[in-house]
């Protein structure tokens, strides 16, 4: 255990006061004590000094009257000197040592006096209550006689214990002053750092919100306070930007989550769009399958009837063409969807492949009692361009204008180029489009609703093939319709350069007449 | 200094050691006085020996200075020289009608010694004062006042031997008092030993 542990473990305050009190204490007694002795010699010294030089102007005042024997001259003296209060005896004798003049010679002791006189005329002895002095009388080099003379030290004493109470209640008032002081300076030095620690409490607690600290004090106490202050500072900005963070983050978490939703949503959509989707090809497969399986067991019933066998198997070969196509555009979609769809343009001369597709799709028109008529608007140049894929997109849009339009209808293609595109407008007059439905009807799977897929088929994946394939062209496909006012889907492809028609080539084989009621959507 | 009183610390030369001090050098300036030197050549001048008598019985305890009546001087005169005894008194009596001493007025009385006797004096005299040469016939003179209890005051060393009390002579310029103590004393002076410790004592 150390000696001064109780001062270590004290409050910094009460350490200070100590110190101080233990610094400067310690120094105010020394120099009490040290200012009592010093008062105490000198004036036992001015009192010695006195004293002698009285005694010595004594003895040259008395040395005729003892010369001449003059009583009456010593008396006066020795009257003269007893009036003053610190003289307690005075002899006069002479050289035999016969008394002349005294005043309490009882006092005098001589004998207590050494017989041999020094080389100095006076001398003195102290004996606490005395000051007794002897003088040598002497008149014209002769010795004479002696004076003895006693001074009293009760006063002086008297003094010097009033002197040392002064000097005892000075140190004792400076004490009270220096214990004062020293509280005041523990105050004014510990006050900062009180500030300082109530401060730091309160941000142990949490609180940021205290204002900071304001002092004057030492240099670095100053310079603690204002880094304490500064640390209390980014202490609230970091609060303030996490809140602030925080809020942010909540209003992230609430965006995401609507976006989180949506896709939800979306991916449930597209879920059910599949389920419906394969409802309806399965639909779609299914239906030519029967009719297809119902042909033979016609056939061999009335087998003897040739008409019936030519009639059955002419049914089975176009539903089976129906059936080929539908997962021939399947496959498309995939191929499209995994990237494996190529496009291999060559120069190919537009007006001829329009017609030849004019001239394939308008015994389907018949069919549904449709007329289906081509307007070239001027004459077409050369493009670089897929054929195949280019007819395969005018079927696909040439029957579905035929499949929605009413008995008797009329579907138009107008074909024109300026200077920069080809553009390929097929226009019906039939059912037309809901502007909800025109957001979606380039979508994947997208019919426009159940009802017309009940009333004219189809797997929902033509208009996705044509605006997929269009695209991958260079070109654009756009729509505008109104429900019951028909339709008019409007694809454009650009000039990137004109040629001449030495290089053009034959186009391909049209496809196949497409298949009906394939698609709206 | 005082006599009735002890100052305590204080100079050591008191008013008695300056008063005598100051004597003396009134007797050195004096006697470079040209005026003064008509009276006797080797002598100081008997004005100013008058008034230095006159000052050293004030320093005598037994002067009564409440006597009534004048302070009789008594003036023997002897072999004064020029001018004779009575152009001297005449002289003596000018200077003495013109002082007090401690308040009392002098009256000086004419004292001529003629063959040797003294002559019939009705009232004594306060002091006796020799002037002329009374070295052959000073004993008879201190005999007299021995007798009559006065002191007496001459201006040479012989009569000092003779019994004459107090005797001023002249130390080259400086003027000394001889005191012969035990003449004093049978004649009752008692001078103060202050005043003694500044003359040459005898006795």
């Amino acid at each position: 255990m150390k000696p001064l542990g109780w001062l270590y473990r004290s409050p910094l305050q009460t350490q200070l006061r100590v110190m101080l009190l233990a610094a400067i204490i310690p120094g105010v007694l020394i120099l009490g004590v040290f200012a009592g002795i010093r008062e105490h010699s000198i004036i036992r010294k001015n009192f010695q000094l006195k004293t002698e030089e009285l005694v010595d102007l004594a003895a040259y005042n008395m040395a005729p009257g003892v010369e001449f024997e003059d009583l009456q001259a010593l008396n006066e003296v020795v009257n003269g000197l007893t009036r003053r209060g610190e003289v307690a005896y005075v002899l006069v004798t002479d050289r035999t040592g016969r008394a002349m003049a005294s005043f309490h010679p009882e006092q005098a002791s001589i004998n207590s006096w050494k017989t041999d006189f020094s080389t100095s005329p006076i001398e003195s002895r102290d004996d606490g209550r005395t000051l007794h002095l002897r003088h040598r009388l002497s008149f014209n080099q002769r010795f004479l006689g002696v004076l003895y003379m006693g001074f009293t030290l009760d006063q002086i004493n008297a003094q010097l214990f009033f002197n040392h109470l002064v000097v005892a209640a000075v140190v004792l008032l400076t004490m009270v002053i220096i214990a004062f002081s020293a509280r005041r300076i523990g105050r004014m030095i510990t006050a900062p750092i009180e500030a300082l620690k109530r401060l730091a409490e309160k941000l142990s607690q949490q609180n940021y919100s205290s204002p900071p600290v304001s002092m004057e004090a030492a240099q670095e106490i100053e310079f603690l306070a204002h880094t304490f202050n500064e640390m209390v500072r980014a202490i609230q900005e970091r609060q303030n930007e996490l809140r602030v963070l925080n809020q942010t983050l909540e209003q992230k978490v609430t965006e995401r989550t609507k976006l989180l939703e949506i896709e939800t949503h979306k991916a449930q959509q597209s879920e059910r769009l599949k389920s419906e989707f394969l409802s309806n090809m399965s639909h779609e497969l299914r239906t030519p399958l029967t009719s297809i399986l119902a042909w033979p067991d016609l056939i061999l019933e009335h087998y003897e009837r040739k008409q019936d066998v030519m009639t059955g198997a002419a049914q089975i070969k176009k539903t089976a063409q129906h059936l080929l196509r539908l997962i021939n555009d399947l496959l498309d979609m995939e191929a499209i969807d995994t990237g494996r769809m190529r496009i291999e343009p060559v120069l190919t001369d537009i007006t001829p492949l329009v017609s030849e597709v004019m001239q394939h799709m308008r015994g389907y028109a018949i069919n549904r009692d449709v007329t289906i008529e081509m307007n070239l608007l001027n004459p077409l140049p050369p493009l670089v361009i897929d054929g195949d894929r280019l007819k395969q997109v005018l079927i696909n849009l040439l029957s579905n204008a035929v499949k929605f339009s009413r008995k008797s209808g009329k579907v138009e293609l107008f074909a024109s180029a300026d200077e920069r595109e080809i553009s390929i407008r097929v226009v019906d007059h039939g059912v037309g489009i809901s502007e909800e439905d025109l957001k979606y009807i380039f979508d994947r799977f997208r019919q426009v609703d159940g009802s017309i897929r009940r009333r004219y088929g189809g797997s929902g994946v033509g208009l996705y093939l044509v605006k997929s394939l269009v695209t991958m062209m260079g070109g654009t496909v756009e729509v505008t319709s109104g429900l019951g006012e028909g339709s008019c889907f409007l694809a454009t492809f650009p000039l990137p350069g004109m040629v001449a028609p030495a290089d053009l080539e034959p186009a391909s084989q049209p496809p196949e007449p497409p298949v009906p009621g394939n698609e709206k959507g | 200094m005082d006599r009735n009183d002890y100052p305590g610390p204080c100079p050591k030369y008191g008013p008695f050691s300056l008063a005598v001090v100051l004597l003396l050098t009134v007797l050195c300036c004096a006697h470079a006085s040209p005026d003064e030197r008509q009276f006797a050549r080797s002598e100081i001048p008997i004005p100013l020996q008058l008034q230095i008598f006159l000052k050293i019985v004030t320093y005598d305890r037994s002067f009564d200075q409440d006597k009534p009546g004048p302070f009789r001087v008594g003036v023997f005169l002897k072999n004064t020289g020029e001018g004779g005894v009575e152009s001297t008194f005449r002289q003596v009596s000018e200077v003495l009608s013109k002082k007090t001493i401690l308040g009392r007025p002098l009256s000086p009385v004419k004292i001529v010694m003629r063959n040797g006797v003294f002559p019939k004096i009705g009232q004594l005299p306060d002091m006796l004062v020799l002037i002329g040469n009374w070295d052959e016939d000073g004993e008879k003179v201190a005999e007299y006042a021995r007798k009559k209890k006065l002191v007496t005051f001459g201006s040479s060393i012989p009569l000092l031997e003779s019994g004459i009390v107090v005797v001023l002579t002249l130390d080259g310029d400086r003027p000394v008092i001889h005191v012969n103590l035990n003449e004093a004393r049978a004649v009752g002076a008692d001078f103060h030993a202050n005043f003694l410790k500044h003359c040459q004592v005898v006795r």
